[in-house]
């Protein structure tokens, strides 16, 4: 509990000092609520929204975690399917590449205008956006496996599924907690951008629709909406983060696991 | 190859793809049963050849015949010079890992697994622990039961106690006497270290630097069982000093 106020407390007084230094430099230089409100604004914007923005949120966070929850794992498949050959991976690799520099926001209309304007396509942007860490990190541990542990499962003749199944994926699992670290964040944000393009058409939207939507008329709520976007993200990678420490105290030696992580 | 031998090795030779050599004109011969150790400079090619008995690599020339077990039931096991534990698992499961690989039952592999814990001064109640919680020394243990643990004809063991202070590995050389003068599995020990060499063996081999090859065959007539007294005695210096001298030969 004492760690626990020990550390909210140094950013707890941060925030009080940006919103009061927020409130009075819109009251100071008398900058008009369109271009940026009070704080009292968007509290007031989101306590007059409220039902609207918890149904928003509900529908982000389900969106981004059906995401998140699907590219960990189809990318730990994948992982498996690349350890298995040096062809498949460098057949591959190019195109796994190919999926991360693309602009996520050049590719969303794309699947937008294949998928409908529906849930469906704003998990499948949010899956794309962060299938990529999982992939990589996940790779790199079913490969970078100490050779005397190799050698070991080769001298009771392993298996090529033994192999896998009690080495490498075992072995792989600290990347993946680094990998779903990164990535939780990332469906968040993929997330927002598929609702950005996808949520027109529905009736109840989510956070990137209120932020598409409210930007030329109601600002207050607009910025309610970034916020509350904002807390979202923080809160799905506190949670990932967390249960990644808990699997990886049980899971690895923090002194032989050879993970740069931990 | 004789029946009395284990490893019989003629005029082997390891070259590695970059064209460089490893070991150059190898010939062993260890009868079944014995307990050899392997000196020589570092990077003289004792792991290569010792990895080469183990079956992991194929010597470039030259002819290497091992008997322990039948080529489907290989009886060979390897001590690696680090604890090569998976830290995943306990010390139980980290144990019962080549019964397991061999697909043995599960009640097999628990009495094999008790037996080996105990054989090698284990607790019973260290079994659930993680190798992180381990010492060093516990670790090396461990290691050492997984190996036993399949009742392998022939033990390599790759410098096991180099990183072990030198109290820990006198305690683990005389237990490793113990359970060889127990089990007579035929054993081949690299090591650097000379009087744990002289100590544990019947015969020390001394290599050449590299490309390595063998340049001395020491016998060590002391009776078993050994134990720790003859560490102090005049003839033990006298050998220990003979494969110093061999081995700085052998460095030049």
């Amino acid at each position: 509990m004492k760690r626990l106020v020990k550390a909210a407390l140094p950013p707890a007084v941060l925030f009080v000092i940006v919103i009061a230094a927020w409130h009075y430099m819109v009251v100071g230089f008398g900058i008009k609520a369109f271009l940026l409100p009070k704080p009292i604004g968007v509290w007031n914007a989101a306590v007059e929204n409220r039902s609207e923005l918890l149904i928003a949120i509900g529908l982000t966070a389900g969106a981004a975690l059906c995401g998140f929850v699907s590219s960990l794992l189809i990318g730990s498949l994948t992982a498996c399917v690349f350890s298995q050959s040096k062809m498949i991976r460098s057949s591959c690799y190019p195109y796994a590449i190919f999926l991360q520099t693309v602009p996520i926001v050049a590719v969303a209309p794309l699947i937008v205008v294949w998928f409908g304007a529906e849930f469906r396509s704003v998990v499948l942007v949010s899956f794309i956006i962060s299938l990529f860490p999982i992939v990589t990190n996940v790779t790199t541990g079913m490969l970078a496996i100490d050779p005397d542990l190799l050698d070991l499962f080769r001298l009771y003749r392993a298996s090529r599924w033994q192999l896998l199944w009690k080495l490498r994926l075992p072995h792989s699992v600290p990347f993946l907690v680094t990998g779903a670290r990164t990535s939780s964040g990332m469906a968040v944000v993929g997330a927002i951008v598929g609702e950005f393009f996808a949520g027109i058409a529905a009736d109840r939207h989510g956070l990137g629709y209120i932020i598409f939507a409210a930007k030329d008329q109601n600002n207050a709520k607009m910025f309610a909406a970034v916020i509350a976007s904002t807390l979202l993200g923080i809160t799905i990678f506190g949670v990932s983060t967390l249960i990644g420490s808990t699997v990886l105290s049980r899971w690895s030696d923090p002194k032989g696991g050879g993970h740069p992580g931990l | 190859m004789p029946q009395d031998l284990c490893v019989n090795a003629i005029g082997v030779e390891m070259r590695f793809a970059s064209e460089q050599l490893g070991v150059r004109d190898v010939n062993l011969a260890v009868r079944h049963g014995e307990l050899i150790s392997l000196v020589g400079p570092s990077g003289c090619g004792k792991s290569t050849l010792l990895r080469m008995i183990a079956g992991l690599m194929s010597p470039t020339g030259g002819e290497l015949r091992v008997q322990a077990g039948s080529a489907d039931d290989s009886r060979t096991a390897f001590v690696f010079q680090d604890s090569n534990l998976l830290p995943w698992r306990s010390v139980f499961d980290n144990i019962r890992l080549p019964l397991e690989l061999r697909g043995a039952s599960f009640a097999e592999q628990q009495v094999a697994v008790e037996s080996s814990l105990q054989l090698i001064g284990l607790k019973p109640d260290d079994a659930a622990k993680r190798p992180r919680m381990l010492s060093g020394g516990m670790r090396m243990r461990v290691s050492l039961a997984r190996a036993l643990v399949t009742h392998p004809e022939l033990l390599l063991l790759d410098e096991p106690f180099a990183a072990l202070d030198d109290l820990l590995r006198q305690q683990l050389n005389e237990e490793l006497l113990r359970i060889w003068a127990e089990q007579r599995w035929t054993g081949i020990f690299v090591t650097h270290n000379v009087a744990e060499a002289v100590f544990l063996s019947q015969r020390v081999l001394v290599m050449s630097k590299s490309p390595g090859t063998f340049v001395a065959d020491i016998a060590v007539p002391f009776e078993h069982p050994r134990d720790s007294d003859l560490r102090s005695t005049p003839e033990f210096a006298k050998l220990t000093g003979e494969v110093s001298r061999s081995l700085r030969e052998a460095a030049r």
